[in-house]
């Protein structure tokens, strides 16, 4: 009799406590792999990470994605070209707030968190009222950061200038913003986080802004696909979706920008 | 359209061609070749723009991919020494503070080498002075050279450019870097550099980061780690092998001027001009396609790397490719053209040449056959081995053949040449057929033409020609294959000739052997009489009483009368005999071949029978009958004489008795 009560005892607790037991094991299946060290690496662009600060969007993000999986994260700051050449060939797991190319699809993938339009900063003495002006001037100058990409329109006119010699590059923002001042490049594409870090007034004086008119183009996690498997860069996207459902993205931004223009951009898609 | 013209065979070309007259002879001149002048430099033109543009870009690419490369290795080296440098900061952090010792040996422990150039040392400086006079001292600095060690107490917060950077490592707590600044007045290098800053603070961070970053809470400042660099030995040991023909210079900030310049690559030119930036606003002007730069954001700072590319970088890769497509390819096409000109034309420019050929090989057979038909020659073409003939009208004429005949065949002419001269002939055309005589030239009698219109000077019904030739082609056994030659008539003059020689020999009047000829005949019948033991006969003649008849009737009787005597006196005597005259009316008679004394007497009789019969001669005014009689003499060999003067002597003799004795007797020679 005892070993029956026992054995329905053994039954009952085992229905009692086994969703509990199965959600726990649920959860921690979807936990992304920390049994090895992880590498971040942020670049300095404006509010995205500011070297000088120490702060930035990304900076809170991947605080609170480290936090969250409760991995070992090896965060450093490097160029974004070395960024994204070491996330193609493995060395690199993880950087924030990029986009998507084709030949960045085929070694990095991506959880998007947010996503904004890109602008053509130009000086005003340029004389340049659209786009079409901006290319067909050939004493213009255009400033980019090596490596990066942005909305189509964008692209395609950092395609052209390239082919007709008429493009700087820069490993940084900051460099650009002096070189526009300076008449060393009459336009650069900026997006709503680019911080000059120089004076404002005297560069709303000189420039003007004029609209690509793309559609905002989503930023997000990189994940190098030779260093994390589908099933990790699943785990991790899962994690970046719960931050941006559970408002913590949303937040991140408010620190920044102003809630409306926090929202915009942390839309979900 | 073309192909039935094909299928329609070469008639249909060939009318529609002569159709289109003088646009076809256009088109085949110029407008073929122009045509495919045009396109073959249009396929140039395209090639060579082409391959311009394959070499741009090329040149483009090399150009991108050395500027990424140079940008790379800079960025990658200095975040190399950042990484020395945040070592020495983690070890700083982690060690106890103040541990000078123990930092150098931490020093002493790097590896710094080769891959360190223009590294002046490392150095820990500390804050000291009054919050009023704030000062940074320099209170250590490794490897401890001779020239470092002067260094130590400088205060660092002197110099703004090193300033700047303590400050903004401190709020940073990441790596700064210094603007330019001479290393000499710090007593830290011999050059001009740059300081690498880091700063070191007290408590570990509290962030997932690296060492040195600043939480939100700032923690304090323990110590500055500065390492000072010669730019010139950093730069040189990252670029001393540049591509050939670029040209890199390193500005320090973004002033592109020569105070900015921290390193120059030896082949790069002095002074930037690159525009001042001196934030005038400025448009300033856009670099050439093989001249770019690039800003390096490194430690808060921004060098520009300036790269140019010389014509040898463009020559290296392709630049010089295009002008030589174009070189070939405009050789090419104007070949082409010319090869099409000339394909198109082949046919008429052939034709023109074999007219122009055909035009002056007629010309010339027409000069030369005008040539000889004036000379009144024939001309002749002889194939030995075929013994096929061709031919001249007037040859035809000179050998007798009917002009509306074809030329006779080798038998028929042969059958045409006198049977006498034949055989001779034959061998002197062979002997040029053999090549022992190099021309062939032979002189025979050919039949008269069967004709009326034959030419009249032919006596005998035979023609005296004379044919010349030569072998004008051998094989390669040298077998005569063609001979030719031409063929004159020389029947005048060998009839000429044989007057000639006849009249030298005999009397003009009578045509009878004259004195010389006679006595010639004499001579070698006398010797062959000898010889043999035959007999001669000789009669003297003498007409009686010649010189009245010549008075009364006058001369053109009288040599009537001569004529005829000689006349009958041939008749009289045999073929082998000879009659002579030797005188006005002396004849003279020689009996050869098998002769007696009565036989010689019946000649000598018939003579004088014949030569008294009378004769009926023509006058001016009416026919005369003349009676006329000889006086003979006859003389016998060897009997009368045995040499022509006993002879001749003894005939005269003969004649003079029978004259004397006036009887008409026949030249008995009697002794009184």
């Amino acid at each position: 009799m005892s070993w029956g009560v026992g054995a329905a005892l053994g039954v009952i607790w085992s229905c009692a406590f086994w969703p509990a037991r199965a959600g726990a094991a649920e959860a921690h299946e979807k936990r992304p792999d920390c049994s090895r060290p992880l590498s971040l690496a942020l670049h300095d662009h404006g509010l995205l990470f500011s070297a000088a600060t120490g702060a930035g969007i990304d900076k809170d993000v991947a605080d609170e994605l480290i936090r969250r999986s409760g991995c070992k994260v090896h965060v450093s700051l490097l160029p974004r070209a070395r960024i994204w050449q070491l996330i193609e060939n493995g060395a690199l797991d993880f950087s924030l707030s990029g986009i998507s190319t084709p030949e960045r699809d085929k070694f990095a993938a991506f959880a998007w968190y947010f996503s904004n339009k890109y602008y053509l900063l130009v000086r005003r003495d340029a004389q340049v009222s659209n786009l079409d002006d901006f290319a067909r001037n050939q004493g213009l100058q255009l400033g980019v950061i090596r490596s990066f990409r942005y909305s189509d329109s964008a692209n395609r006119l950092v395609d052209t200038m390239a082919e007709q010699r008429r493009l700087t590059q820069s490993s940084g923002l900051p460099a650009l913003f002096t070189a526009l001042l300076a008449g060393q490049v009459q336009g650069m594409i900026i997006e709503p986080f680019d911080e000059p870090a120089i004076a404002l007034a005297q560069l709303r004086e000189a420039t003007q802004v004029i609209e690509f008119g793309d559609p905002p183009v989503p930023h997000g996690l990189i994940m190098s696909r030779q260093s994390l498997s589908e099933a990790e860069q699943r785990k991790w996207r899962d994690l970046v979706m719960t931050l941006r459902r559970d408002g913590t993205v949303q937040r991140i931004f408010e620190k920044y920008f102003k809630p409306d223009l926090a929202r915009a951009m942390v839309a979900a898609e | 359209m073309a192909a039935r013209i094909r299928n329609n065979g070469p008639g249909l070309r060939a009318k529609l061609l002569h159709a289109l007259g003088p646009q076809a002879r256009w088109l085949r001149w110029r407008g073929l070749p122009g045509l495919v002048l045009l396109a073959s430099l249009g396929l140039t033109t395209a090639y060579w723009h082409r391959e311009r543009n394959e070499a741009l870009r090329d040149q483009h690419h090399a150009f991108d991919v050395a500027l990424n490369d140079a940008s790379q290795q800079m960025l990658l080296r200095m975040a190399a020494h950042e990484h020395l440098l945040q070592g020495v900061q983690g070890f700083l952090a982690a060690a106890p503070p103040q541990n000078a010792a123990a930092v150098q040996r931490y020093v002493d422990a790097l590896p710094l080498g080769a891959d360190f150039a223009g590294l002046q040392g490392i150095a820990l400086a500390r804050r000291a002075g009054t919050p009023d006079h704030p000062k940074v001292l320099l209170q250590q600095i490794e490897p401890a050279a001779a020239r470092n060690a002067a260094a130590l107490g400088r205060d660092l917060w002197a110099a703004p450019q090193l300033r700047q950077a303590l400050l903004q490592a401190e709020e940073s707590g990441r790596m700064a870097l210094s603007a330019k600044l001479d290393l000499r007045e710090l007593g830290l290098g011999a050059q001009v550099g740059f300081v690498m800053v880091l700063p070191v603070y007290g408590p570990a961070p509290q962030s997932g980061l690296t060492p040195g970053t600043v939480p939100a809470h700032r923690a304090p400042l323990q110590a500055w780690v500065l390492a000072p660099w010669v730019a010139p030995d950093l730069m040189a040991s990252l670029y001393g092998g540049l591509p050939h023909g670029l040209a890199l210079t390193l500005y320090d900030g973004q002033q592109l001027d020569d105070a900015a310049v921290l390193y120059r690559s030896e082949n790069s030119g002095s002074g930037s001009a690159r525009g001042s930036g001196s934030g005038s606003g400025s448009l300033s002007a856009a670099p050439p396609a093989q001249q770019a730069r690039e800003y390096l954001v490194i430690g808060g700072h921004t060098w520009t790397l300036a790269l140019q590319a010389s014509d040898d970088f463009a020559a290296r890769h392709g630049a010089e490719t295009p002008g030589v497509v174009l070189a070939v390819g405009g050789c090419f096409s104007l070949l082409l053209a010319l090869m099409a000109g000339l394909l198109g034309t082949a046919r008429e420019r052939a034709q023109a040449l074999a007219e122009r050929m055909t035009q002056a090989l007629r010309e010339s057979e027409q000069r030369w056959s005008s040539a000889l038909e004036s000379a009144g020659d024939g001309v002749w073409d002889v194939r030995p081995r075929t013994g096929v003939i061709n031919s001249s009208a007037r040859w035809k004429t000179l050998m007798g053949w009917p002009p509306d005949q074809p030329e006779p065949t080798p038998s028929q002419l042969r059958a045409r040449i006198h049977p006498e001269d034949r055989s001779r002939a034959q061998v002197e055309w062979q002997r040029c057929l053999d090549g022992f005589s190099g021309k062939f030239v032979s002189e025979y009698r050919v039949a008269a033409a069967d004709n009326p219109d034959a030419d009249p000077i032919s006596r005998d019904g035979w023609n005296w020609v004379l044919a010349r030739g030569t072998v004008v082609e051998r094989n390669g056994k040298q077998r005569p294959l063609r001979v030719i030659g031409t063929l004159s008539d020389i029947n005048a003059r060998r009839l000429s000739e044989e007057r000639v020689r006849f009249m030298a020999l005999h009397d003009p009047l009578t045509e009878l052997a004259n004195r010389a000829h006679f006595g010639e005949r004499l001579h070698f019948a006398l010797a062959h009489a000898r010889r043999h033991n035959e007999r001669l006969g000789l009669i003297l003649l003498d007409l009686d009483r010649f010189k009245p008849i010549n008075d009364q009737f006058g001369h053109a009787v009288g040599d009537q009368l001569l004529q005829t005597v000689a006349s009958r006196i041939r008749t009289s005597v045999r073929e082998t005999d000879t009659v002579g005259r030797i005188g006005g009316d002396e004849f003279v008679v020689l009996l050869t071949g098998p002769l007696s004394r009565e036989t010689a007497q019946v000649v000598a009789d018939k003579i004088f029978n014949q030569v008294a019969l009378p004769m009926a001669l023509s006058k001016e005014l009416s026919d005369s009958r003349v009676e006329i009689s000889c006086s003979l003499g006859l003389a016998i060999y060897p009997d009368d004489g045995t040499d022509e003067l006993s002879l001749t002597k003894a005939a005269d003799d003969a004649m003079y008795a029978n004259k004397r004795a006036g009887r008409q007797l026949r030249g008995v020679f009697t002794n009184p």
